[in-house]
């Protein structure tokens, strides 16, 4: 019997992926589970906190939990439970780490996804404005600004337009994530700004830095003298500046829903940052462990479809996979 | 109890260093403001002795209906059974939900809650009946059976970790007549009659409720079921919690409608969600930021004490401080009364005892509760401390550590004010911030011969913290005959007065062989939207049904 061959290059490329993604998961799984283990701390003293604890009161809570098993059984336990689907139960709380999730993680999405169309809405057509209007004082006012985003500090970011818009002018609450739909997005609307705000500078200065450079090309210049229209030779340099935008996009993404932390505690949403945080101080290595997974995971799955897409948008890196 | 872990906010603002933002948005904030709007004075520090402060306003208040009241604790509950977790602040939402069998009122006396009455007929024995008319929130009755397996819920402490330790000491307890549930002790204890209140260890639930939800209670998926005045209507862990009154409770209807209770770790944006007015009421503000809160408009701040004690524990097992000298040293160094006029502006009161004055104040006057623990003879005196360390094995001097959860910035800063006074000494104290999780680990470690603690007394019980503080596995590691034989036999002694005293001397001998020194007694705040008061407020307020307190002004 043949070994059924995979004749796409492509395919074989997505499942080789697949792969190392898989492999990667399993590596950072043990790597967390192991600095969380270093860290000092006993979850089942901070389950107690400041109250007396009796030896027998501990050990209880230390065997529920199997925290009196050795380091490397502990993990295979996890691990064994993880591969069938069970992501166990929060030390902290008490309760399943699925349904502790399933709730933030929704919100963390919807943030990092309103932020990301604000990103992309706002900073690549003010990015291709720019370098279209290179030096002029349209660029530079904002260059400027952009220099600006990078460097405030999100929580500063996020309290100054809490008091401005949201207690000053009292357009927008000040806390909470609302009741879904689009009271959910008119909560999250200051939030999703605070988390834009640096990252979409970023990506402002990455286009018009693409989009400039594409301009000093010679095929521009070669486009020019033979007549071509503005509009054609702006969709020729488009395209080619959208192959480092796009790769870029992918990162921001994948950077909004990991970074939502500072933005969370400063906005009173629950997501899964701020799950993130107080898991890691409490030691809740089940909560940590399915968190930095499904980060992890997230990171993963866009980078690939961000290679899917390169090869989608560039013939050259088509024409090299097929050779 | 504890103060629910959190992640505090100056974990997010050290490191960002910005801090000059803040200041100006305090200042924009600050010119913003109108005029101070009619009741919205602050009362500042009460008097030794006063359980009802800010009740300055003559303006007359009333219960009347609220639709909605919203509410802001400072931290997350992601558990609603405070069996699970045990926070102060579950506490305050559980009161809503749940009952006990008795529960204190506004000044720390049990009174009756689902137990009509309850008598002791042995010193071993409590014999509690049943009101007829106590209803879970979806009308079924409650049972003598109820509340047994409540018992054994709160007892497991696979279930209830936070709540076993209270339990240890029973023998059994069992339904002995169609509305009667009695309860046996191992051995005498009079601070038992505590434990089965919703303040306390006992939180009545539906032993069919519990069986048909897997055993789970307090979670999103199986929402805390009692009693009480409320129900639980949505939870979302670390989020919010909302609460319907029900027509069940025994006690009639309840003047707020909904109880809307947010968890808001920032203070900064607590404060801006009650200028906005999205918030109501914002229970323990932090005392740092006690200006901003009262310069809020439409803003009333209310404080009182709040049975806690801040003090530090020395490890008599940890060198150099098993040397008595040593801990004299440092005990001379600390200017108790400093920190509570600076540190604290005021809002607390020198401790010189483990036990609150106010665990006193059911049974003698404030002034008498005073004088009674009255029990530190070590007065702030730098010379005193350099002449008991050139006395000690350490002569010269030495270098520890103390860790200290970055949610007691006071303490922290008490710290730095002891490290100063002792340095010329030769006593080097490196201070470090941890997370509050950190801090539970340095209590009763070997790792450290300097901790501290803050504990939130849950009883009006005096012994409470003595009775952890001079038992087995205390901090101090902590061991004198004479003061176990005391406190044996305070548990003993029915009479109240009697037993105090008792107490009171275990904590005097004690205290002389300094395995702890007291800092201060400390003081609760909250702030709440001028239209309404909080009726008596105290450090009892939040520990039974409290939403009838809330009174409407004008």
């Amino acid at each position: 019997m043949t070994r059924p061959r995979l004749r796409s290059p492509l395919a074989r490329f997505v499942l080789v992926r697949l792969a190392a993604t898989g492999l990667l998961l399993l590596v950072i799984s043990f790597v967390v589970f192991a600095l969380l283990h270093l860290t000092p701390g006993d979850p089942a003293r901070n389950l107690l906190g400041p109250k007396p604890q009796t030896p027998e009161l501990l050990a209880s809570i230390r065997a529920k939990y199997h925290l009196d098993e050795s380091f490397f059984r502990q993990y295979l336990l996890w691990l064994r439970n993880v591969l069938h689907g069970d992501f166990g139960t929060s030390i902290r709380s008490d309760t399943a780490v699925t349904t502790l999730l399933s709730e933030r993680v929704l919100l963390t999405a919807q943030l990092a996804a309103m932020a990301f169309v604000l990103t992309v809405g706002l900073a690549i057509p003010l990015g291709i404005a720019a370098a279209w209007r290179a030096g002029s004082g349209f660029d530079r006012s904002l260059s400027v600004g952009a220099i600006v985003g990078v460097g405030a500090p999100t929580y500063a970011v996020g309290l100054l337009l809490l008091y401005v818009f949201g207690v000053w002018l009292g357009w927008f609450p000040v806390y909470g994530s609302g009741d879904g739909g689009l009271d959910r997005i008119w909560h999250l609307a200051l939030p999703a700004v605070t988390l834009a705000a640096g990252i979409g500078a970023l990506v402002f200065k990455l286009t018009r830095t693409a989009v400039v450079g594409e301009l000093d090309q010679d095929y521009v210049a070669f486009a020019v003298s033979r007549g071509l229209s503005r509009r054609q030779i702006r969709s020729i340099v488009l395209r080619n500046a959208l192959i480092p935008i796009t790769t870029s996009l992918g990162l921001v993404f994948a950077f909004l829903f990991g970074g939502t932390i500072l933005v969370e505690v400063t906005f009173a949403l629950q997501g899964i940052g701020s799950l993130l945080a107080s898991s890691v101080t409490f030691k809740d290595l089940p909560v940590v462990q399915a968190i930095t997974l499904l980060t992890a995971a997230v990171i993963a799955f866009t980078a690939l479809a961000v290679d899917l897409l390169y090869y989608a948008i560039d013939p050259r890196v088509r024409k090299q996979q097929v050779r | 109890m504890s103060k629910s872990p959190q992640f505090s906010r100056r974990t997010v603002l050290q490191g960002a260093g910005a801090s000059a933002l803040l200041m100006l948005i305090a200042a924009c904030s600050d010119s913003a403001k109108n005029a101070t709007a009619p009741g919205s004075t602050s009362p500042g520090a009460t008097g030794p002795g006063t359980t009802a402060a800010g009740t300055t306003t003559t303006v007359a208040a009333s219960a009347q209906d609220i639709e909605l009241l919203t509410v802001a604790l400072p931290s997350s509950l992601s558990n609603l059974y405070p069996g699970k977790e045990a926070g102060i602040f579950n506490y305050y939402v559980a009161t809503l939900v749940s009952e006990g069998l008795v529960s204190p009122d506004s000044n720390g006396t049990l009174v009756p809650a689902l137990a009509e009455k309850w008598e002791q007929p042995t010193p071993t024995t409590y014999v509690y009946t049943l009101r007829a008319d106590a209803k879970f929130s979806d009308g079924t009755p409650v049972t003598a059976d109820d509340i047994v397996y409540s018992v054994g819920l709160s007892k497991d402490d696979k279930v209830s970790p936070n709540t076993a330790y209270y339990w240890a000491n029973v023998k059994s307890a069992a339904k002995t007549g169609a509305n009667e549930v009695t309860i046996t002790l191992t051995e005498p204890d009079v601070a038992f009659e505590w434990g089965p209140a919703a303040s306390n260890a006992l939180w009545v639930t539906s032993k069919k409720y519990v069986e048909a939800h897997k055993g789970e209670l307090g979670t999103p998926t199986s929402l805390l079921f009692g009693t009480g005045p409320y129900k639980v209507t949505k939870f979302q862990p670390d989020s919010m919690v909302e609460l319907e009154r029900v027509d069940t409770w025994w006690g009639g209807k309840a003047p707020v409608k909904t109880v809307r209770i947010n968890f808001i770790p920032e203070e900064t944006t607590r404060i801006l969600a009650r200028k906005s007015g999205d918030v109501d009421l914002a229970i323990s503000i932090s005392l740092d930021q006690l200006k901003q809160w009262e310069g809020t408009d439409h803003t009333k701040v209310l404080t009182a004490p709040d049975r806690s004690y801040v003090g530090i524990d020395f490890n008599t097992a940890v060198a150099p401080f098993d040397d008595i000298h040593v801990r004299k040293a440092i005990a001379y160094a600390c200017n108790r009364k400093a920190y509570v006029e600076k540190l604290l502006g005021g809002h607390g009161e020198v401790a010189t005892a483990l036990t609150t004055p106010l665990q006193l104040e059911t049974i003698m006057s404030p002034t008498e509760a005073r004088t009674a623990l009255n029990l530190l003879d070590l007065p702030y005196d730098l010379d005193l401390a350099k002449a008991e360390l050139a006395k000690s094995k350490v002569p010269t001097g030495f270098t520890t550590k103390v860790e200290i959860s970055s949610s007691a910035p006071q303490v922290s800063s008490a710290f730095q004010a002891l490290a100063q006074a002792v340095k010329p000494l030769g006593i080097i104290i490196d201070i470090k911030e941890v997370p509050v999780e950190e801090w539970y680990n340095t209590i009763a470690s070997k790792d450290f011969g300097l901790a501290y603690m803050w504990y939130f007394n849950t009883t009006g019980d005096p012994a409470e913290l003595a009775t952890w503080f001079f038992g087995d596995g205390n901090p101090a590691s902590y061991k004198n005959p004479a003061v176990t034989a005391l406190m044996a036999s305070s548990k003993k002694e029915t009479d109240p007065k009697k037993r105090a005293q008792i107490i009171i001397d275990a904590q005097k001998t004690a205290l002389a062989d300094v395995p702890y020194v007291p800092l201060w007694w400390g003081e609760a705040a909250i702030a709440i939207n001028d239209k309404y008061t909080v009726k008596d407020f105290g450090s009892y307020t939040f520990l039974s049904p409290w939403t009838p307190r809330i009174l409407t002004v004008g």
